[in-house]
Order: structure tokens, then sequence, then C-alpha cells
């Protein structure tokens, strides 16, 4: 057993298939003689050299697009963004070449590229490194969106993900980088299934989904309520698209309560195709309206009081959990 | 078989006055330099050059005929209401994608746009497959998915592309970073207009591939006109060739409708890839005949212009010099022309026959895996899909004819098809068996 933070995790995941599969390589800014810039690709340069680990320029739609162009010919590769703030001048080649093409080729073109995204906030980047961009890619059909939120699923997820033969999301927390660690078996192949969540904390109460940094102080938050005697269901979506109904529903059938934890802004968010889900299928078994606790639809502030407040709190979540046990 | 192409008249150049289509109003003129001048001055070189062998230049020749007839009966076929959406004509720049790709592996990667009918037909793709396309038939390479001109083929490395100008000019670069990686001595070569140099991804890839000098052959087809924006419009220079400068990569300006031209540039620049000394920017100065669409009467455009542009209509002027050398006489072109007209006819034969995709298409081949699209697209029942189907085709091809394979993958799940019929395009004002002329300078004169 080794304690591995999440950060190593990503790391070991890129050095263990890098090593099984020679088509696997990587590119993006600053990832090879620098290691990236949160270290992630750290050793991936000085063990594969320079042709499987690419410094690549400023240029985010080709890094994606590029990477694309080579899974269509037979390579597995693992482009970088490196703020899911940046990701916006490759969303066309995500959303029209990357998504669709195996859709529009009638399965005759593959496109089996993991794209590496960090996100979200809590770490002082202000509102172009802090963002939670993964509502534009949930709404892209054609995707497999993840975004893990243990030690354990960085690396499992990363796994699957690369060997998937299509087009995946990889959305990794850099709140989570290096404030999550578990033990991680070393000589274990770690696979997490694409298109599963993880019910992490069993309750019967109510029921908390969540993902990313948001699962780590939703489970926070039950240990909290828990001290009232409320016991609450924490879901780790893992995968964001396509969404795991099966697992939501069998916790809402056994809660009747529902809440979403994002941090993304409120509309559209990934809380509303689960409320809506809800809405229209388990309605009659509901016994109390469904919760989302988010950001708020304003940009992503700077200042740490400003993060503070726009931020969902442990306490707020408690809070939530503990108004739906007593409704 | 619809009248053959337009037939050369001459190098006359006398056609100046300003001749508006369709009234005086619709060209404002001002803020145009000159209007966009065909190369006279290279039409020496090609009298004088013997380059291309004589086997690959009838072979060049033929595809060149094959894609103007395809393309003129085609925009016909959309005339006449026999297939839904628009179409994309390339006629009259023929050249700038036949002879390239032509010229071609069958492994090397092809990263087209929408114009790129001459790029499908040079690499060798069979017709049935471009006319398929078009008419979004279950025999379709993308079984209906996508919109016409967006040809494609796994087998011939052919990616189908995504509309929206300048994308494969990143997938292209992503190819060659794949052959790079592997060491393979493969080429990749894309193609769009004038128009999508402004874009970023082209910026993103052609910097990126010459940083890496990877093995990238980029075609800008300079047809002047980026849909209704003129060239001084879209950029501050007048070379498309001179973008190539800013990445330090060679620079090639070529008179796209002179064949031996277009041969000796795309030669030099396929061997540069290939033998790994990096990309490759070829400018070829062409223009497109008839307008953007099929709905794009093209009124924005002066008539003179065309004209001249007419004239200088690359099949005669490639078929003279293949009579000048001996290689071509009225009979072989006869009987080239029967052969492609014959092909052609087979090959819309085969997709007025063949059905139409259910609705229920939509659903196949969103993941590769289908636990995930079911769960994506429940509560609809997904249908069975093959994940694979190339390998499958593959393995038909080569023992049964193409109808039974697409029978095959056609399974029954979905056996009550829709007889195949006509589009719905079919107007008053446009009888089922109209047959527009192709465009020719005489004609735009007014001498017929």
């Amino acid at each position: 057993m080794a304690i591995t933070t999440y950060l190593e995790a990503i790391n070991q995941a890129l050095h263990e298939e890098m090593e099984r599969d020679p088509n696997v390589f990587v590119m993006g800014q600053d990832i090879g003689i620098y290691g990236g810039v949160f270290k992630v690709t750290k050793g991936l340069l000085e063990k594969f050299g320079d042709l499987r680990v690419i410094d690549t320029p400023i240029s985010e739609s080709m890094i994606a697009g590029a990477a694309a162009g080579a899974a269509t010919q037979g390579m597995r590769p693992v482009p970088e963004i490196q703020f899911s703030d940046f990701i916006h001048p490759a969303f066309d080649q995500i959303h029209n070449q990357i998504s669709t093409l195996y859709w529009r080729s009638a399965g005759h073109w593959r496109c089996p590229v993991t794209i590496r995204c960090p996100w979200g906030g809590e770490v002082g980047g202000g509102p172009f490194h802090s963002q939670s961009v993964e509502s534009f890619f949930v709404h892209t059909p054609g995707l497999v969106v993840v975004a893990p939120s243990t030690a354990r699923d960085a690396k499992g997820l990363l796994k699957s993900a690369i060997r998937s033969d299509d087009p995946v999301i990889y959305f990794e927390h850099k709140k989570l980088y290096r404030s999550v660690r578990e033990d991680l078996p070393e000589n274990e192949e770690i696979l997490t299934p694409l298109g599963k969540a993880r019910v992490a904390r069993q309750g019967r109460h109510v029921t908390v989904i969540s993902y990313g940094l948001m699962f780590q102080k939703a489970m926070r938050a039950a240990e909290d309520a828990a001290q009232h005697g409320i016991e609450a269901e924490v879901i780790d979506m893992r995968t964001l698209l396509p969404i795991d109904r099966e697992t939501i529903f069998a916790s809402v059938r056994k809660t009747g309560k529902c809440m979403i934890v994002q941090e993304a802004p409120r509309t559209l968010g990934f809380g509303d195709a689960v409320a809506a889900i809800l809405a229209e299928e388990l309605f009659w078994e509901l016994d109390a309206p469904v919760r989302r606790i988010t950001g708020y639809d304003t940009p992503y502030p700077f200042a740490p009081t400003m993060e503070s407040f726009y931020s969902p709190s442990v306490d707020t979540i408690t809070a939530v959990i503990q108004d739906l046990a007593e409704m | 078989m619809a009248s053959v192409c337009t037939t050369h008249s001459g190098s006359r150049l006398t056609a100046t006055a300003a001749d508006p289509i369709g009234g005086a109003s619709i060209v404002d003129d001002s803020r145009r330099t000159a209007l966009a001048e065909p190369p006279e001055a290279r039409e020496r070189a090609m009298a004088a050059s013997d380059e291309i062998p004589a086997h690959e230049a009838l072979r060049i020749y033929e595809l060149l005929v094959t894609t103007r007839e395809l393309d003129e009966r085609l925009r016909q076929l959309y005339r006449q209401g026999r297939y839904e959406g628009t179409y994309y004509s390339a006629v009259g720049q023929e050249a700038t994608t036949v002879v390239p790709a032509s010229m071609l592996r069958k492994e090397d990667f092809i990263g087209p746009h929408h114009r790129e009918i001459g790029a499908a037909v040079g690499k060798g793709l069979p017709l049935v497959d471009v006319v398929a396309q078009v008419y979004a038939r279950v025999n379709s390479p993308d079984m209906g998915k996508v919109h016409p001109c967006h040809y494609s083929s796994r087998e011939y490395n052919m990616i189908t592309a995504a509309s929206n100008v300048g994308m494969q000019s990143v997938t292209a670069c992503g190819a060659a970073l794949a052959f790079t990686i592997r060491e393979q001595d493969l080429v990749a070569v894309t193609w769009f207009g004038e128009g999508g140099t402004a874009k970023g991804d082209v910026h993103e890839a052609l910097n990126f591939a010459a940083v890496w000098r990877l093995p990238l052959v980029v075609v800008v087809e300079n047809n002047y006109w980026a849909e209704s924006v003129p060239l001084e419009l879209s950029m501050p220079i007048r070379n498309v060739a001179d973008r190539a400068r800013a990445y330090n990569i060679p620079g090639i300006e070529v008179d796209g409708n002179d064949v031996l031209a277009m041969y000796r540039a795309a030669k030099e620049a396929i061997e540069r890839a290939r033998s790994g000394d990096g990309p490759t920017l070829i400018a070829a100065n062409t223009y497109r005949w008839y307008g953007h669409s099929a709905i794009d009467p093209a009124d924005y455009r002066r008539r003179d212009e065309l004209i001249r542009w007419l004239e200088r209509d690359p099949i005669p002027r490639f078929e003279s010099h293949l009579r000048s050398r001996g290689l071509l006489d009225d009979a072989a072109v006869q009987e080239i022309r029967r052969r492609v007209a014959a092909e052609i006819d087979r090959a819309v034969q085969e997709c007025e026959a063949a059905p139409r995709p259910q609705g229920v298409e939509t659903l196949r081949h969103l993941y590769t895996d289908r636990r995930l699209a079911q769960m994506a697209l429940y509560p609809t029942p997904v249908p069975d899909y093959d994940p694979e189907p190339w390998g499958r085709w593959e393995q038909a091809k080569a023992i049964k004819p193409r109808r039974t394979v697409w029978s095959r993958i056609h399974d029954q799940t979905f056996a009550r098809v829709a007889p195949a019929t006509g589009g719905g395009r079919t107007g008053p004002d446009v009888p089922p068996d109209a047959k527009p002329e192709p465009m020719t300078a005489a004609t735009l004169r007014g001498e017929k």
C-alpha cells in the first residue's frame, strides 16, 4: 500500500498507460520540460521522450483537434488543456469534430481521445482560473464526461478513459490535487468503469449527489448531519455524461429526497439535468422538492471573501440536508 | 447523360464591359482594387512542359473529366429534386483537388472541406460512395447523417469533414503528427479556401506543423470569394502564399487551373513532406463557376470576371496539352467520356435504387460502447449496431458486390424501408427532367 494523492494518482495512470500502449501520448502546454504547471505530467518526458510527451504552443484548438486527428490514425492521445477556463477556443473542435465523428461517420471513424482538463475553484484563481465548465460538455452528444472526486477514481477513470474508444473529457479538480489522498495498492490495476456512479456513503434520509470538490464537502456535511441523527446517502457521480440513472434512482427510491451540489453556476448546470430526470421519472416517489446547491449565476470571483461567499460551503450543505430531512 | 463539359472557346479576353448579373445595383466595387485576374503569364510553362508521365497524365485527365461530369450531374439532380439539402459545386476548381489527391498513396490522410469532390474522386473513392453521400441513402459511408458534399472513406483515409471552415486543417495536422510519432513515411493533405486562412484554427495548425516539421500539405483553393466576400475584404495581402512566410515554410503560388503547374507544386510539396522536411502551403488560384451552394446565384460577382475564368477552364487546357503530346485524339476523348458517363450512370442508378435510412438510424453509433449509448438515450431503446462496420465492410467487399454489403449492414431491424423516390425539391418551376446546361463563356456572352 502507498499513500497516493489525487495528483500522483493521475501521474501514475499516465505512466502506466503509456507503458502499456505505445500509441498513448500526451501533448499540451508546459507538460514536457516543465512537467505541467501542476506537475501532473512530471517524469513523463524523461521516461517516454519528446515524441510522446509534446510541449505545444499556446493553441488550445490545435491541442484538442490535432490530438483527435492523431486518434483517427490509431493513436490514443491524452491532450491537456491547462485550465478548464482555457478550453473554449477548443470547443469548436470538441463539439463539432471530436464528439460527432463516430456518429456522423456511421461508425466508420473513431476518435479515442482523452482530454485532461484541470477545473474548479477554491484555489484563489479568480474568474479565469477557477471555472466549472462541465455543463457545456454534458450538453454535447457523443462525449463521455468524467470528473473524479477521489484519488482512486482519478487513476481508475483516467485509465478507463484512455482505453475507451469514445472521446472523453476528463475534469480533474485542482483543489483536490494535493488535498485528498488514499492508500492505493501498488500492484492493483485500477479501472473505474465509465458511466457508473458510486454510493460513497449509505444513508436513508436524504440523497446527496455531487462530484469533484463538492463531493468531498458533501461527505463532510453528511458526517456533520449524522451528529444530528440524519443519515445522508452520498453519491459520487464520477461520470457526468452519460448520466447513471440507475444508481440515482435506486437511492432516491430509498430516501425520497434528493439534493445536488455543484460549484458551477446554477442555471442549466448538471444539477438541472438530475432534477429534471427526477421530476419526470420519479415524481411520485419524491417526498420533498429536489434542491440544488450551486455557485451563483455570476462569473467566479477572486477576492478570498468573495470566493468563499460564492462556493457552496460544508455548512450550507449540512443545513440543506437537515432542511430536507425534516420535511 | 447530360451534355459534356464546357468547350474551350479560345483565349479571347475581350469581355470588359461592366455587366453585373441581374441588375446594376448588385455589385459595389468601390472597395475592390482589381478583378480576380486569371494568371495568363504562366501559359507558356504549360505548353513547354512534358513532365507528367504519359499513363499518369491520362489517368489525371480521366479523373478531371469524371469530377467535372459528376459535379455537373449532381447539380442537375439537385435541380430535379432527386435529393434533399443543397449542393456545393466545385466546377472550375477541379485541378486544385484532383491533381494532389491523385498523387497520394491510399494510406495517406486527406482532410477535405465540402467543395472537395475532386479530392474524393482523385483519391480513388468509388463513385457510388460519392453519389450515395449526396443522396443520403443507406449505402452512403455516413448513412445519411451529414448533408451533401461531406465525402469520406475510412478505406481511403479521407475523413468526413465538419463543415465549419478550416477545421480539417487541425485534424490533418494531427494525422501528420501521428505519422511523425510512428515514423511512417505518410503524408496528410488538407484543403480549404482563401477565406479559411482567416480562421484561428488554420493559424494554429500551420504554426504547429511548421514548428514540428510535420508531413502536411495545405492546399488553399483561392477562388477569390469567401462565399460572397471578396479576397480584398478577407485579407490584407494579394498573394495567399504570403501567409506561409509567417511560418517559415515554403509557400507556392500556382495557377490552380493549370494541371501541369498544380502537378509540379503538389509533387514538390508531397515529396518534401514524405521525406521529413515539413509542411508546404500551396496557394492555388482558381475560380468557382457557380454559387457557394445550390441556392446561391453568385450575383455578387461581375460577369466579365466570370467569363475570363471560364475561358481558363483547366480541363480543355490540359486536354490540348495531351493532344499536343500525342496522348489523346478525338477517338480517345470520346472513349473516355463514354466510360465516365457510364460509370456515373451506374452510380446514380444504384443510389436512386438504394433505400433511405430510417429515422431511428439517428440513434445508432452515438458511442462505440452501446451500454453508454443506451444510458444517454434512455428511455428510447437503442437499436443494435456493429461498433466496427468498416472491418465487416472490408471483409464483405472482398467477396461480394457492394449492394449486398449495404443490405447486410441495413439488417432486419430496419427491413421495412421507404421505397426509393425522388427528393422533395421538385417544384412547379422545375420540371422533373430539367437539365440545366453547364455554364460556358459563350452562353454568358449571349453568343448562343
